[in-house]
């Protein structure tokens, strides 16, 4: 049982909230690097 | 009813003073049109969130999770992350790169300088224009609506409240208000949804509680896919959370920021801020709970409101499901107005006009296709009812291959990128009208079950592909200035 006493497979929407905020704080700065690699080559 | 007097008051009058500071900005069509590419991160981001989320997602969310229990939080989370982080992820930096390589201010005028075809241009803006007239209208009934039950007001006057000052702001203050106010409408519309899911998670006796007490009604309302099955809570999610990727009013948020570095922290803040796609399904399942006497649906927002909030809250989330249907409303006008001018008028009819006069024309017509709408949802006829409720369906039909197909592949052909759209947008009435057509055979229970945009959608994919593979690919010129390499 997950918290709240909900199945797994209903909270399983607030992991992917979760893990959605974790994608765009990842993409934010991997593409970050991405164009700081790219000027410091240019 | 003091009291909603004063906040709406405050707060109409506050979005019209917008929208006047804002005039003295919009100096050309693409100040009016896209705020000439001057707009931050935090206001492009929020406003994109005010303008996904209509009262109707926040009224008719609460509908879904009274009826089907937490299980639709999945459509909220499909909102966030296919609707809002992936669109942004996917979509948002070429977007912004190439309208501005093609120097294109509406998405039609994005089909015609990516594939050189006049063709695309017109059908994208005429299914678009008249399609989103018709999904105005159904966002302006749900305003109108939470005004009857809320504020006790006769229908035609939430109709006549709301659709004014959204005419007088657009019109005045162009796109710059539409996304300043959007910015301000997001705000109060995220504090009214947050305010009601914590009072009434409250009422209810917190999570664990509400879990519990939905169990004992009918554990349906809290496994997944419960009482919906997994047909219609998977469709539902795809049609909601993948139709923003073919939506002009939103898709144009990524023309109009300041540069594409600034999609970055965009991405991270409209990630969080359209987080609130869960509440209203959250709280429509705790309406199930404190409300469970409904005659119908729809009324489980208005009816948890006046249970748990004081008149004061109430004012507040009233102005929060008001700020979502202006937000939408009016981006999509400015979308139809700029879209109807430069596309249709000038570039498909060939008819010239000086930059002072196109700007002209635009206002005006934002407040044509403005007044056309509010006249039609004064009393709307039985047809433009049934068209609303797929009007969403045929405009991400119609435009949602060309586009990603159009960012992504050079080869995509222009023959291919028209007849996609054709095909999806056609596919979709015929599968929405199917039933009603006397003559054709009744469709087996499994496949009549599937929602028009992902018929449609399926088909103009289909025909992108072969469409591409048997036909000539875009003339080199426009796609090297695409993609910028020229």
């Amino acid at each position: 049982m997950a918290p709240f006493h909900l199945p797994w497979q209903t909270f399983g929407a607030f992991l992917v909230l979760g893990g959605t905020i974790i994608l765009a704080l990842v993409w934010a700065l991997v593409d970050r690097m991405r164009d700081r690699d790219r000027e410091s080559g240019s | 009813m003091i009291v909603y007097i004063i906040v709406l008051v405050f707060y109409l009058g506050l979005l019209a003073a917008i929208g006047v500071v804002m005039s003295g900005r919009s100096r050309s069509v693409g100040d009016f049109a896209i705020g000439g590419r001057s707009v931050g991160p935090w206001v492009t981001a929020l406003s994109f969130v005010a303008a996904y989320y209509s009262s109707v997602v926040i009224i008719g969310g609460g509908a879904f999770g009274w009826k089907f229990g937490l299980a639709t939080l999945w459509v909220g989370a499909g909102n966030v992350l296919i609707g809002t982080t992936l669109a942004w992820i996917v979509l948002g930096r070429r977007i912004r790169r190439f309208t501005e390589n093609l120097d294109a201010m509406t998405l039609p005028g994005f089909f015609f300088g990516r594939y050189g075809s006049a063709e695309a241009r017109i059908f994208s803006a005429a299914a678009t224009g008249l399609f989103l007239i018709i999904y105005n209208v159904s966002v302006l009934k749900g305003m109108a609506n939470t005004f009857e039950v809320l504020m006790e007001l006769p229908y035609w006057s939430g109709v006549v409240i709301s659709g004014v000052v959204i005419l007088f702001y657009t019109a005045v203050g162009g796109y710059l208000a539409v996304v300043y106010t959007s910015f301000v409408q997001a705000l109060v519309m995220i504090a009214a949804l947050v305010l009601l899911t914590f009072m009434s998670l409250q009422k209810v006796g917190g999570m664990t509680a509400l879990v519990d007490r939905l169990n004992s009604i009918d554990p349906g309302l809290v496994n997944t896919p419960g009482v919906w099955g997994w047909a219609g809570l998977i469709s539902f999610t795809l049609i909601v959370s993948l139709g923003t990727w073919g939506m002009p009013q939103l898709l144009v948020r990524f023309y109009s920021i300041r540069s594409d570095k600034m999609l970055r922290l965009g991405t991270v803040i409209v990630t969080i801020g359209a987080s609130v796609a869960l509440l209203p399904y959250l709280t429509g399942a705790v309406a199930r709970v404190l409300v469970p006497e409904l005659s119908s649906a729809d009324q489980a927002i208005p009816a948890l409101t006046k249970l748990v909030l004081n008149d004061w809250g109430g004012a507040l989330f009233l102005a929060g499901v008001v700020a979502a249907g202006m937000s939408t409303f009016a981006g999509v006008l400015i979308i139809i107005s700029s879209s109807m001018v430069n596309d249709v008028w000038i570039h498909g009819l060939g008819r010239t006009m000086s930059p002072a006069a196109e700007l002209k024309a635009t206002r005006l017509m934002s407040l044509a296709v403005g007044v056309i709408s509010l006249l039609i949802a004064l009393k709307p006829p039985a047809l433009v009812l049934v068209l609303t409720a797929f009007s969403w369906a045929v405009i991400a039909s119609t435009n949602l291959w060309p586009l990603l197909f159009g960012l992504y592949w050079k080869r995509t052909s222009p023959k291919a990128a028209l007849w996609s759209m054709i095909a999806g947008v056609s596919v979709a009435l015929l599968w929405q009208a199917w039933p009603r057509i006397g003559w054709l055979p009744e469709l087996p229970g499994a496949l009549a079950g599937i929602h028009s945009f992902l018929v449609g959608t399926a088909v103009g994919l289909v025909v992108i592909l072969i469409g591409t593979f048997a036909g000539r690919a875009a003339p080199r010129d426009n796609v090297d200035r695409a993609w910028g390499s020229r």
